[in-house]
């Protein structure tokens, strides 16, 4: 029994490497950086394509046919929060991606559609990558995949702790400073809480 | 060094298995709201106070504060015309402010979410800059367990590459997690 759990302990560790650092790097740079919106930002980009709107749409049909036509890849259909009219009265759509933001402006009398791209720096994709998860993410396969991975990470996380706390009784239980160790945090994570609560 | 480092993941990963296991349940309800019952309890009051020490939304906060024992500080501040609007908040409880200017009374709405929601405002709190002391220790906490991931992630490598036995399934394994996980990052940051 132990013999299993210790490989399962190992195995899983080693299957969720990639996102275990993702998630521990993610918490540091919470900690030591600025937000992200305090932060320099990459040059943003753009781009202006013909674009003719079908007349009868409300500006929620107008944005999903924007959305259909300018096929920003990983992006679905934009959220009611962004689809608003600007003082020119142009509607602005916004799409996101774990990547970037894309800012699309529809002149629907000049017959065009501007673009922005603003991409995030490395540290909020990361940190975008890390909250992905199957009910969250766009349906596309790619973004599916790595929201896959992160819930499996998830029960890993979970499943890591309890198979480590068991694998510790099982082999070293008298070793006292393991005793004082998970004694100590059991008391600092208690006394937070009654303070909290 | 074996001796070491093997001792090293034991105390950390020890040390640490609560706040792991905080990320790991929170992150679950993350995933999976619709599993939990995330909404708090609600109770109204009205308190009593002096208006002319509730000037300002922070002056009548610090009131309550100090008088009702509220903790936790003041955000949200919204300006009425006839008053304001503020929050006195920690994780996991809310006090819902409205004031009425030149009134001597205050209406409060408290809030207490539960177990699983307070679970994840731990998550969310990150950094050392917040106005309430707790926060500040807590968001030290959480950066801890952050590195305290990255060294058990170093010191788990270090003690299956010395298990001679499982070196090959460890690194069919190790090179799976990497070959999934940076071309997964490849094709999300330039699709």
């Amino acid at each position: 029994m132990t013999r299993w759990i210790k490989k399962i302990h190992m195995y899983v560790g080693l299957l969720n490497f990639t996102v275990l650092v993702i998630f521990g790097v993610v918490g540091i740079a919470a900690t030591v950086l600025p937000d992200p919106n305090k932060r320099p930002k990459p040059a943003p980009s753009a781009r202006v394509i013909d674009y003719q709107a079908p007349g009868g749409l409300d500006d929620r049909g107008l944005a999903d046919h924007v959305h259909a036509t300018a096929k920003i890849p990983l992006t679905g259909t934009a959220p009611d929060w962004g689809i608003r009219r600007d003082s020119e009265n142009n509607l602005r759509i916004r799409f996101g991606t774990a990547a970037a933001r894309f800012e699309t402006t529809l002149f629907e009398r000049e017959g065009k559609l501007r673009i922005e791209k603003q991409p995030f720096d490395t540290l909020q994709f990361l940190f975008h990558l890390h909250e992905m998860t199957p009910s969250s993410a766009h349906p596309d396969f790619r973004t599916q995949l790595w929201a896959w991975y992160v819930e499996f990470a998830i029960w890993s996380l979970i499943l890591m702790a309890l198979s480590g706390v068991y694998l510790w009784l099982a082999s070293r239980p008298r070793h006292r400073w393991a005793q004082v160790s998970l004694a100590a945090s059991m008391a600092v994570f208690i006394a937070f809480y009654w303070v909290i609560r | 060094m074996f001796r070491f480092l093997r001792n090293s993941h034991l105390l950390l990963g020890l040390f640490f298995c609560p706040f792991i296991l905080l990320f790991g349940v929170s992150s679950v309800q993350f995933a999976h709201n619709d599993w939990f019952v995330t909404e708090p309890e609600s109770a109204e009051m009205t308190v009593t106070v002096d208006p002319a020490q509730a000037t300002s939304p922070r002056a009548l906060g610090r009131l309550l504060m100090d008088q009702q024992g509220y903790r936790g500080f003041v955000l949200d501040i919204e300006e009425k015309d006839d008053g304001f609007e503020f929050l006195i908040g920690r994780m996991g409880t809310i006090h819902e402010i409205d004031y009425k200017t030149g009134s001597p009374e205050v209406a409060v709405t408290k809030k207490v979410w539960p177990l699983i929601s307070l679970l994840t405002w731990m998550h969310t709190t990150f950094g050392m800059d917040h106005e309430f002391g707790p926060h500040n220790f807590w968001g030290f906490l959480m950066f801890l367990t952050s590195v305290a991931l990255l060294l058990l992630g170093a010191t788990g490598i270090y003690l299956w590459f010395k298990i001679h036995a499982e070196r090959l399934a460890g690194l069919v394994l190790i090179s799976v997690s990497l070959a999934f996980g940076l071309t997964m990052i490849a094709l999300l940051r330039f699709p």
